[in-house]
């Protein structure tokens, strides 16, 4: 008898950078860097669970832009250069660390095997791995969520018809992309405020995630806290994270991610190596950066860099399986707790980052591999689950008006709302009503005047990104973010401008649609 | 090494715009923007020196027409952190205070709703949950992400409203070396030009000059 459930929720998310005006581009690694070490892990793993006859082990959000990113062609045929380049590099170091340090050449040799599976996939499944995501769902492994068009945090819209732009282009970009429209939403850094339900019921959506607050400070109280979901006034569902799950795998104290086998993140090749054997696989600028090969562990806490000690590839792995065993051994017992406590089987929502999985932790692909394969081969009491099999398992639901919430530091808007970053939201808001302005004047469009409406509302979600507002607080790409914020709000102010004035600049179109090209399908008419 | 920063964005927009987003459970952030034809107005109707003599502040009021208000801010364009507490329903107006103590509501702002910091008192006769079982299962160990008195020290900050005035009895720290404020009436000029309106004038130059030399903010 299932004594409870426990939902793994990735939500994997990149702002949306393309630059066809380069040759070479830095801030595209950031893509390339998460399909090699998070997304293609990810479907390996999710092809082995259907191979396996898994149902409803994972729920997954991919966002509108990581879709037109990874649907891109230019950027499909860039990422399959950068990975020949890495098999290449890997390749040297095979052959550079043979007859050396044992540990240091099975890492060389696992890396040439990662890459080498990761260009088979990608060579399989011809750059379109949105296809084989769609496969894994179409086989109920996976079930996939859309986000907000370009992630922008919903709390901070200007006007109801920007947030209800944002939840349906995501939708219908999803249509595109899954065949369906989707059944739930990830709420862009869970941005959640009280009557947003209704415009994600309007967009047909039933159900999305919250942080634990955004329940637990809900109205009335929810008789289950966060162990079930509860119907907004609306009828849209809302899931809360679990905070206990979160913290064994986000601490960065008691997390599994900082278990001293693991391999060290900020060590690298592009730094260790001679600079002349490295030069060919850095940046055109060839300027010392991450590429991705990595030789040492965690070693000790405040281990400095210099004093790591070498990664052990079989070690890091038997490290994953006991720390899944560990996660598993614990959600059990939470949903024995709570299923006593409560009388109902609990479900302990676990969201995370899909880019934490991989990327910033290199074994966290294999450990959640471990964790969806034991679940259901070694104990019965507790099953995953996907919000679509939970709501058709269960329909009765205390009604609750979530709380004001978000998932980021401190609970709320901060991070998209300080000192560094609060200039720019009178830039977008303005943007907004402008759009809603051209959306109700040009009710028949000709046929630039439309490709420049489209474009406009594009500008316009793209200066949206939370992704901006997120960097300029934490101080890490400042340049890049806000030149991406100016560039768009310019742009969006230079084709209102043309438009009101009825003078296109048919130039200046066409090359924000070159370099601005997600949402093909776009109707701006959205606005109105 | 040369940084792009991309292109410059206007510092104005021309509009009259006042938005209120909340921050956290106590802070509210509030930007605003007055339109080119707002100073004039003022001016034809209070005269030009009343106008160049009149402080601005920021007043918010709560549900329960509490007002409370900051110190001086920026006239045409300027933006402000409001600690206002949870649960509170507020909405702003930038008000010019004229020398003689008239009030002049000249923007106002949408009404906002700080969040809950504590669970609902109300519970559901389908769902019941005491208060005690609920705090007991889910409040006693979890570690909220946010506690009153976590925000950062900003600039704005409430001050007490006058004896007098309905809200006396908020207590805040009034800025050290600033009068305390009056607002007798609250003044909804009635001709005052809408959203859009053109027209510059000197006088508008001026206050932008002087609230540039104050570091943004109107000084004096």
């Amino acid at each position: 008898m299932t004594t409870g459930y426990v939902m793994p929720v990735l939500h994997a998310h990149l702002p949306f950078i393309h630059h066809p005006e380069h040759p070479d581009f830095l801030e595209e690694d950031w893509l390339f860097e998460a399909l090699t070490e998070t997304y293609i892990p990810l479907l390996r793993m999710g092809e082995k669970l259907r191979r396996a006859g898994r149902t409803h082990a994972l729920t997954m959000s991919l966002t509108p832009p990581l879709c037109e990113m990874l649907a891109n062609p230019l950027l499909q045929k860039r990422y399959q250069a950068h990975l020949v380049k890495l098999h290449e590099l890997a390749d040297k170091e095979v052959a550079r660390t043979a007859g050396g340090e044992a540990r240091v050449h099975a890492t060389a040799r696992m890396y040439r095997r990662n890459f080498a599976l990761a260009l088979e996939l990608w060579r399989g499944c011809r750059g379109n791995i949105l296809r084989d995501f769609r496969r894994l769902q179409d086989a109920n492994v996976l079930e996939i969520i859309t986000c907000g068009a370009t992630h922008g945090f919903l709390p901070y819209m200007f006007t109801p018809t920007a947030v209800y732009a944002q939840v349906e282009i995501a939708c219908r970009n999803y249509a595109k992309h899954f065949g369906r429209r989707p059944r739930g939403i990830w709420l862009p850094e869970c941005g959640y405020y009280p009557g947003l339900d209704a415009v994600l019921k309007q967009c047909g959506l039933r159900y999305f995630f919250l942080d634990t607050h955004g329940i637990l400070l809900g109205e009335p109280r929810p008789r289950y806290g966060n162990y079930a979901p509860v119907a907004c006034p609306t009828g849209v569902l809302a899931f809360a994270r679990d905070a206990e799950s979160s913290k064994q795998v986000w601490s960065a104290q008691e997390g599994y991610p900082g278990d001293f086998r693991y391999r060290e993140f900020y060590r690298d090749l592009g730094y260790d190596a001679p600079y002349e054997y490295i030069k060919p696989y850095l940046h055109a600028d060839g300027i010392r950066r991450n590429t991705g090969l990595k030789y040492h562990r965690i070693t000790a806490a405040n281990c400095g860099l210099g004093k790591k000690d070498w990664y052990d590839p079989p070690a890091a792995q038997a490290a994953t399986e006991v720390h899944a065993a560990n996660f598993m051994f614990n959600r059990q017992e939470q949903a024995r707790h709570w299923h006593s406590e409560l009388g109902i089987p609990p479900v302990i929502v676990c969201p995370y980052d899909a880019e934490l999985f991989g990327h910033w932790w290199f074994e966290g692909p294999l450990f959640l591999e471990h964790f969806l394969t034991m679940v259901p081969t070694l104990q019965k009491e507790i099953e995953t689950i996907t919000p679509g099999e939970y709501l058709r398992r269960h329909q009765r639901h205390q009604i609750v008006t979530p709380s004001y919430s978000s998932w980021g530091d401190k609970g709320y808007g901060e991070v998209w709302l300080n000192g560094t970053n609060d200039w720019l939201y009178r830039h977008l808001h303005q943007a907004e009503t402008r759009m809603q302005e051209l959306a109700r004047r040009f009710t028949r469009p000709g046929t630039v005047q439309r490709r420049a409406l489209n474009q406009a509302a594009r500008e316009l979600l793209l200066a949206q990104a939370s992704d901006w507002a997120f960097i300029l607080t934490n101080k890490t790409a400042v340049p890049y973010a806000m030149k991406r914020t100016r560039e768009h709000v310019h742009r969006f102010t230079r084709l209102y401008q043309q438009l009101k004035h009825g003078v296109i600049d048919r130039g200046f179109l066409a090359d924000c649609e070159w370099k601005d090209c997600l949402f093909r399908e776009i109707d701006y008419r959205v606005y109105r | 090494m040369y940084l792009d920063y991309g292109p410059t964005l206007p510092e104005r927009y021309h509009d009259d715009r006042m938005f209120a987003m909340v921050r956290d459970p106590e802070w509210v952030y509030v930007y605003w923007e007055l339109s080119d034809g707002k100073l004039p107005a003022l001016i034809r109707r209070y005269g030009r020196q009343a106008v160049r003599r009149g402080s601005w502040r920021l007043l918010g009021r709560d549900g329960g027409s509490q007002r409370f208000a900051t110190g001086l801010v920026a006239g045409e364009t300027g933006s402000w952190y409001c600690k206002v507490g949870a649960q509170m329903t507020v909405q702003f107006s930038l008000v010019l205070r004229l020398p003689d103590g008239r009030a002049i509501e000249v923007l106002r702002s949408n009404t906002v709703r700080t969040p809950r910091l504590w669970p609902s008192e109300r519970t559901d006769a389908a769902w019941y949950v005491s208060e005690e079982q609920f705090v007991g299962r889910y409040i006693s160990d979890y570690e909220p992400p946010y506690t009153s008195g976590q925000g950062r020290s900003f600039p704005g900050f409430t001050i007490p409203v006058p004896s007098g005035l309905p809200g006396s009895d908020r207590v805040a720290t009034q800025p050290a070396g600033q009068p305390a404020m009056v607002f007798p009436e609250f003044y909804l000029p009635e001709n005052l030009p809408s959203s859009g309106t053109s027209g510059r004038s000197g006088a508008g130059q001026l206050f932008r000059r002087r609230n540039l030399t104050a570091g943004g903010r109107a000084g004096r």
